[in-house]
């Protein structure tokens, strides 16, 4: 029975298949408990409680929301482009999906017929940082189109400041990928988690890359419109932004949207600077001793574990910092951080050419 | 009364109303960014204020005005002798009397309520009644008022104010 | 890639090319046409990648799509024109009423036939000289063909002096956003 599974593992279109169906049970499980964590964190920051009513620590609020947001009204607001309006909470949606589909989140030794070396993704791409950019570039248009075919004047505020603060940190996200394919020399996303084994710290890209890290993760911050750059959504100036006329399961699609972009880009930095399903001392020594299937599952909670951390850094800075301004926030973006990003790449290449770093 | 502006800590109009500059310090943001993450951090680890509250009751102060409450004699009798003085002073006109007379064995008074309402959504929590009262026959716990799921239930009669 | 499936999806492809960039045309209102043409970049990215050029149509998504016409959108939606043939936005953008359909339909149809078939047998004697090559089209490939032989390579200079002329744009970008206006009001509207 298990050999016959196992064969049947072995057929590269049954796996793919399955392996979609892992990607997205993933993001969707991850999503509701990251709309609970973050009202529970935000909770304890300020020192309350947080919700605590359905089921154990309120761990199943989220699925409370959602049925009461099925029963809301159908409401549409006056004169609006309908086909727009109903295709932007999905295309607010999907970007978070189909990006973490190229992240790889663990490694199963001795199972080759999981992947190239047993890495385990849904695609192995060469260009797989390419390709997340640019998905990921695609997910503010739902924000951006929702907002104008809301046909009301705050949600078009919230969709334009949305687009404009795409394409600022967009730059900045591109030109400090720019320096870390450099050192990397590649662009497939498991071959860059995999340099970043070791057996101590430094071979993380978070301590050999500090500024590009930094540069990354406040563009990261930007492009999932988390505080301080939630402009497009400003609940004190906007109403809410893009999503004011939004109601029902339409707005629970773009709150999904907002989540899984916030996953996805969580595991990106955990892949790209954290060293992805790795751990220095621990890994490749004992764990490689293990049945595939036990050092798969070692490998993916160690990566879930970074994620995780990285999904409670995002909180907390949530919490802590006020919103810019929107002439601050321009500022930021192109006259410190876009120079900021083109001395981070010299800095690499004068690094790699006359200091003799990131010699592979 | 002259006012003094330097007292009043009002600041006069400057003729550009133009952000002070701060320093480099503050306008790399880091750092600044950095003690309020440890702000919040050390809020995180602290002890939540929240009371869970029916099932958790706040500690009120001794002198805090709750629900009503009929007070008796040493024979066990209530004291109130339907004067009618707590409705007449009640902004809320929240107290409902009706008098009766009391019965002959009852000494010192001639009337007694037969219905004493009074009607906790109105009522302010003010405390007049008890300032009126010649009798001091009403006094104010510190019970916090309680939530039912009826108007009728709110409407506290004698039996419940008697022995609240 | 069984050669059947290349077959399907270059058809769907092609198709919805030309579906949608005749759309981009037709389509009254501004904001669905913009919508519309970035739904054409999915399926020219795709004959890209079918056509060997994996990078260029990672780029056709991430520059086109992503950058480019994320300015569009943001420049139409600042600008907001009011469609023309109706006051209501949503009613406007009806080209294809039920009859006012056929000679798209027709239309279409004949472009289909005169043009999918002929790129789709020149693509077809083109394909193999293309596949022969192992590793083209990749990143590395790419690097060789723009930066191996620096000195005598024509590709070097130009790639090198384009890549110039945009920092220079973004170097001149920033310099207007520095410039205060005559009334000293940093501040944007939006």
């Amino acid at each position: 029975m298990i050999s016959m599974v196992l064969t049947l593992l072995r057929n590269p279109l049954v796996l793919a298949v399955i392996k979609m169906f892992v990607a997205i049970g993933v993001v969707m499980s991850a999503v509701p408990m990251l709309v609970w964590l973050e009202r529970k964190l935000s909770a304890r920051f300020q020192r309350r409680i947080g919700p605590n009513r359905v089921g154990p620590m309120g761990l199943l609020q989220s699925i409370a929301d959602a049925i009461k947001l099925m029963w809301k009204e159908d409401f549409f607001p006056r004169n609006t482009d309908r086909l727009i309006f109903l295709a932007a909470p999905i295309m607010a949606f999907l970007p978070g999906i189909i990006s973490f589909s190229l992240i790889p989140v663990g490694q199963a030794e001795g199972a080759e017929w999981l992947g190239p070396n047993g890495v385990m993704a849904v695609s192995y791409l060469e260009m797989g940082l390419l390709v997340m950019m640019a998905v990921s570039s695609l997910a503010s248009y739902g924000l951006a189109f929702g907002g104008w075919a809301s046909n009301s004047q705050y949600p078009l505020l919230g969709g334009i400041r949305s687009s404009a603060q795409l394409i600022s940190y967009e730059i900045v996200m591109g030109m400090a990928v720019i320096a870390l394919a450099m050192k990397s020399g590649t662009l497939n996303l498991s071959e860059i988690a995999t340099q970043q084994q070791g057996w101590y710290l430094p071979h993380w890209n978070l301590f050999l890359q500090p500024l590009t890290f930094l540069l990354f993760l406040i563009a990261a911050f930007a492009e999932t419109n988390r505080a301080p750059f939630d402009l497009p959504e400003a609940e004190q100036e906007l109403v809410g932004g893009y999503h004011t006329e939004y109601t029902g399961m339409r707005y629970a699609w773009f709150m999904l949207g907002e989540y899984a972009g916030l996953w996805t880009m969580c595991s990106v930095i955990a892949t790209l600077f954290l060293g992805g399903w790795t751990l220095p001392a621990a890994w490749m020594g004992w764990v490689g001793h293990f049945p595939w299937f036990v050092a798969a599952l070692i490998s993916f909670g160690i990566f879930i574990a970074k994620v995780v951390a990285l999904v409670f850094f995002f909180m907390w800075v949530r919490w802590t910092l006020p919103r810019f301004r929107w002439d601050q926030l321009m500022k930021l973006g192109w006259t410190i951080l876009i120079p900021l990003a083109l001395a981070n790449i010299l800095i690499t290449a004068l690094l790699m050419e006359y200091g003799g770093l990131y010699v592979r | 009364m002259s006012v003094d502006m330097k007292k009043m800590d009002v600041h006069p109009p400057r003729p550009e109303m133009r952000p002070s500059r701060l320093s480099w310090i503050t306008r790399i943001y880091i750092p600044m960014i950095l003690k309020g993450m440890l702000i919040s951090l050390r809020e995180f680890m602290r002890k939540p204020v929240t009371i869970q509250y029916p099932e958790q009751k706040p500690k009120v102060s001794e002198r805090f005005r709750g629900e009503h409450r009929l007070t008796k004699d040493a024979e066990g009798h209530m004291k109130c002798v339907a004067c009618y003085m707590c409705a007449t002073a009640c902004p809320a006109h929240c107290i409902n009397i009706e008098a009766q007379a009391a019965p002959p064995e009852w000494d010192g008074r001639d009337k007694i309520p037969s219905v004493f309402e009074i009607d906790m959504l109105k009522c302010i929590y003010c405390g007049y009644c008890v300032e009126a009262c010649p009798k001091e026959a009403i006094e104010m716990t510190n019970k916090v008022p309680k939530v039912y799921q009826t108007r009728q239930e709110f409407i506290y009669g004698l039996n419940k104010l008697l022995n609240n | 890639m069984p050669p059947l499936l290349i077959d399907i999806l270059f058809a769907a492809a092609a198709i919805g090319v030309l579906v949608l960039s005749l759309a981009v045309v037709l389509v009254k209102n501004p904001v669905r046409a913009t919508l519309l043409l970035i739904a054409s970049f999915l399926p020219v990215a795709l004959l890209y990648i079918m056509m060997q050029a994996p990078f260029v149509g990672i780029l056709q998504i991430l520059v086109y799509g992503g950058a480019i016409m994320m300015l569009f959108t943001f420049v139409i939606m600042m600008i907001n024109p009011a469609p023309k043939g109706g006051e209501i936005p949503g009613e406007a953008a009806k080209p294809f009423g039920p009859v006012r359909m056929i000679p798209w339909l027709l239309l279409l149809i004949a472009a289909g036939f005169t043009i999918i078939l002929p790129v789709y047998r020149a693509a077809k004697t083109l394909a193999p000289v293309a596949v022969s090559k192992p590793g083209f089209g990749s990143l590395a490939s790419l690097a060789d063909l723009l930066f191996k032989d620096p000195m005598n390579n024509p590709f070097t200079v130009s790639f090198e002096l384009i890549s110039f002329l945009i920092l220079v744009g973004i170097i001149a970008a920033l310099n207007f956003s520095r410039r205060r206006g005559a009334t000293g009001k940093s501040d944007a509207v939006v």
